[in-house]
């Protein structure tokens, strides 16, 4: 599944959807997986809007370069002569996004990781991946606790002071997760870790993968020559 | 009896200076049942992570049945002692509860179906089975709690150490952590500060202060000594 939703983006990203029909294929076929995994369609579109302030400050600059002259006329005809590529700059990055979202909602995180290790992605960045969902709530209830308890004496502080201790925080933070990170260590070699996290075989890659690959293959390669 | 502990004049001494062990003395029969007590800082977790070779003495010796601890033995050392930590966040890492069951038996290069056997078991045996493929941080800690222990029993370890295993839960967790280490035949050592739990579970305690054993004899007796208790702040 992860290879299809990479070979999929890889095709939007080349391709770039250049007309409503791709759009709405891509679409459509997103939305079927994400049907299959009984999500919130709405929950993801919404969630896919992420990208949207990102993707759209770059895309505003882009049909700068159909500007004519330095006017108001000059902008206005340059932003309609640049408006389809306006829209492409948002749009790909957006269907890229609910792509990978429905991955995610698709797949749990250790499947996803699993698929990443038999991609032969490096195991340092698995293993970063790895800590970084286990303990990112952790993290959050940390400073979550480190606020409550700033907030709880000091309920009104002027912004120049509150910028200073939101960095106390930061740097509160920042030990503890080493003192974690050092804790994890011991209790990891306490357990045989030898520097590399060994993982289950799960399962193979069977017929129905391989035919999930060849559509995402053959719809990448339509959206990039067609 | 080759399933013994023994430390034999151990001292240690953290990078910064700290002395931690200052000559630590005793030996754990094979099936024993014995608590660790101590004030903090006394030097209990480093009697602790000393057993399963986490730290190397400065001088003296410790032996893990037949085994010296030091470098080349590690990972045998490893496989027969299990060490189980306060906090159940330190010791589960792995992104679902079957993951991090399943990660000391495959360093021990266990996979397959006598893996998936284990861990099962491991599982059942804490109360654990319904919960394996949820994420570690989606559990209370109480079952976080008994996931660590899961963690640690799956690689049958010949010798169970455990730090606090009933601190922060509710009554209702610790009864239950109560009940899954009564059940457990392998020798055992808690370090605890929860003289109830020691009561209930140790034939033996050893009491350390300041890095030394300050007594060493049948828990029941210990426990009942005030004088005792009040020198070492367990009391």
């Amino acid at each position: 599944m992860l290879l299809s939703a990479l070979i999929l983006v890889v095709g939007i990203v080349i391709g770039m959807p250049h007309s409503l029909l791709e759009i709405a294929c891509i679409l459509a076929l997103t939305i079927m997986v994400a049907l299959l995994t009984k999500a919130s369609i709405l929950k993801l579109l919404l969630r896919s809007l992420i990208v949207l302030p990102f993707a759209g400050s770059m895309a505003l600059l882009a049909p700068l370069r159909y500007l004519p002259e330095i006017s108001l006329t000059g902008l206005s005809t340059a932003y309609f002569l640049g408006l389809p590529l306006l829209l492409q700059l948002v749009l790909t990055p957006w269907l890229c996004v609910l792509v990978m979202l429905v991955l995610a909602q698709a797949c749990s995180q250790s499947d996803l990781l699993y698929a990443m290790e038999r991609l032969r992605l490096p195991r340092a960045f698995l293993l970063l991946l790895t800590f970084l969902y286990r303990y990112v709530d952790l993290m959050r209830s940390q400073l979550a606790s480190l606020r409550r308890s700033l907030v709880s004496r000091a309920p009104q502080l002027s912004r120049r002071r509150q910028v200073l201790l939101y960095g106390n925080l930061a740097g509160s933070l920042i030990v503890r997760a080493q003192t974690r990170g050092e804790r994890i260590h011991v209790a990891m070699l306490a357990r045989g870790f030898t520097g590399s996290l060994p993982r289950r075989v799960r399962q193979r890659f069977g017929v129905a993968d391989a035919l999930l690959v060849a559509t995402m293959l053959a719809l990448a390669l339509a959206f990039s020559f067609i | 009896m080759s399933c013994r502990i023994t430390y034999q004049d151990v001292r240690f001494s953290y990078p910064d200076g700290t002395q931690a062990l200052r000559g630590v003395n005793f030996a754990l029969e094979h099936g024993e049942h014995v608590a660790l007590l101590g004030p903090n800082g006394a030097g209990k977790s480093t009697v602790m992570l000393l057993a399963n070779g986490v730290l190397l003495p400065n001088s003296g010796q410790i032996h893990i049945g037949e085994r010296l601890l030091a470098p080349e033995n590690l990972r045998e050392i490893r496989q027969q002692v299990g060490l189980v930590f306060q906090d159940p966040d330190d010791q589960l890492f792995m992104t679902s509860v079957y993951d991090d069951v399943a990660f000391g038996p495959l360093n021990q290069g266990i996979s397959g179906d006598e893996l998936d056997r284990r861990v099962t078991a491991a599982l059942d045996e804490v109360g654990l089975v319904d919960v394996s493929n949820k994420a570690p941080q989606n559990l209370s800690f109480g079952q976080r709690k008994r996931a660590a222990l899961a963690t640690i029993l799956v690689m049958q370890p010949e010798f169970l150490i455990l730090d606090e295993p009933t601190s922060n839960l509710d009554p209702r967790g610790r009864r239950q952590m109560m009940a899954l280490l009564a059940s457990i035949q392998t020798t055992v050592l808690i370090a605890t500060h929860d003289l109830d739990l020691a009561w209930q579970l140790c034939q033996r305690a050893l009491i350390i202060d300041e890095g030394v054993i300050v007594a060493d004899g049948p828990c029941h007796e210990l426990l009942q000594d005030n004088s005792l208790l009040q020198a070492h702040g367990l009391k």
